[in-house]
């Protein structure tokens, strides 16, 4: 007979033979996320775009989905905003009256091709060999 | 992916509508100002100040902050103009992101509102009207609450409308990461405005 490694089967007969609610069930033991997960996960779905308001509020969320509208009737307002015309016509008479300063040399960014490689490479195997061809003669 | 009509609209990738073919790119305008055409550097401002004051005024919930964040950040990228050697865009946001996040550092807030606000009300009765001045002022609240990430994090997805991909390059982060802190700051600030709102 081959050995019965479930533990749940052991349980002695007094024990109350009670279902483990899900939450108390390690998460890798859960095939269906717990409710409140799914609720919220829902909701943070349809405010990024990518379930229907009806998915939303059918995963109980109907009150949050309200809340959410109402946040975002302010929100649209605020993403219609421009810049005050006064600020343009500050920040322009701000500006510096000389031409922004050109970068330093030692600033300025260097773009590597395969060509620019290959002479660097070439130029530092002559640097090289001519370094070694002066030791080995100074012997 | 199909996107469906939610609580969030989100805009192109980009900022500002990128340079069309009829409009000078970015990297000419600013070849222009280098030589020495400062009036050029107006065209810059024109193009990317909206969404950039909006980031400002969300951050810092006070209109003239936003706007001295803004000047201030024009006039840094103004001077710096020959270290560009990306995105202009991206590199104008960077500097504002840092000016908010600097001012959130160096100042104790008191009560913010929108008082210089002259935006054309949403809202079409006069009840409406000042049911959302109530609700102006909570949101700015509770989004002063929200620790700074996470209320860069909502602004930018919720009153910039970007996606969580741009929000990921402007800030060099990841999009999971970014979810987490939106999510995060939703979260709280429905626990903080739900008992009155919900």
């Amino acid at each position: 007979m081959l050995d019965n490694l479930d533990p749940r089967e052991r349980r002695s007969e007094d024990t109350p033979k009670t279902r483990e609610t899900s939450a108390a069930r390690p998460l890798s033991d859960r095939e269906v996320p717990l409710a409140g997960d799914t609720r919220t996960a829902t909701l943070n779905e349809w405010l990024d775009g990518e379930v229907p308001e009806s998915e939303a509020r059918a995963h109980g969320n109907t009150r949050d989905v309200e809340f959410w509208l109402r946040i975002e009737k302010e929100v649209e307002v605020r993403r219609e905003m421009k810049t005050p015309v006064h600020v343009y016509r500050q920040i322009m008479e701000a500006l510096p009256e000389n031409a922004p300063a050109a970068l330093p040399w030692y600033k300025k960014q260097v773009t590597v091709n395969p060509m620019v490689a290959m002479a660097a490479t070439a130029g530092a195997v002559a640097v090289g060999m001519a370094i070694g061809a002066a030791l080995t003669k100074g012997r | 992916m199909k996107r469906y009509t939610s609580g969030v609209k989100t805009t192109s990738v980009m900022i500002a509508p990128r340079a069309a073919d009829s409009q000078e790119a970015d990297h000419e305008v600013i070849g222009r100002v280098l030589a020495g055409d400062r009036n050029a550097f107006g065209m810059l401002i024109r193009r990317y100040s909206d969404p950039l004051y909006r980031h400002a005024l969300g951050m810092t919930g006070s209109p003239d902050v936003a706007e001295d964040i803004l000047q201030a950040s024009f006039i840094k990228a103004y001077q710096h103009l020959a270290e560009v050697h990306g995105r202009f865009d991206a590199w104008i946001f960077r500097i504002v992101a840092n000016g908010c996040k600097d001012w959130l550092k160096n100042i104790r807030r008191t009560h913010l509102s929108y008082e210089e606000d002259d935006q054309p009300s949403a809202f079409a009765t006069p009840e409406e009207d000042l049911d959302r001045t109530e609700l102006r002022s909570d949101l700015d609240r509770a989004l002063a609450q929200l620790a700074p990430s996470l209320r860069e994090a909502f602004v930018m997805k919720h009153v910039e409308g970007r996606s969580y991909e741009e929000m990921a390059d402007l800030l060099g982060t990841t999009v999971g990461a970014l979810k987490m802190r939106v999510h995060r700051a939703r979260e709280a600030l429905q626990v903080l405005l739900e008992e009155k709102y919900a």
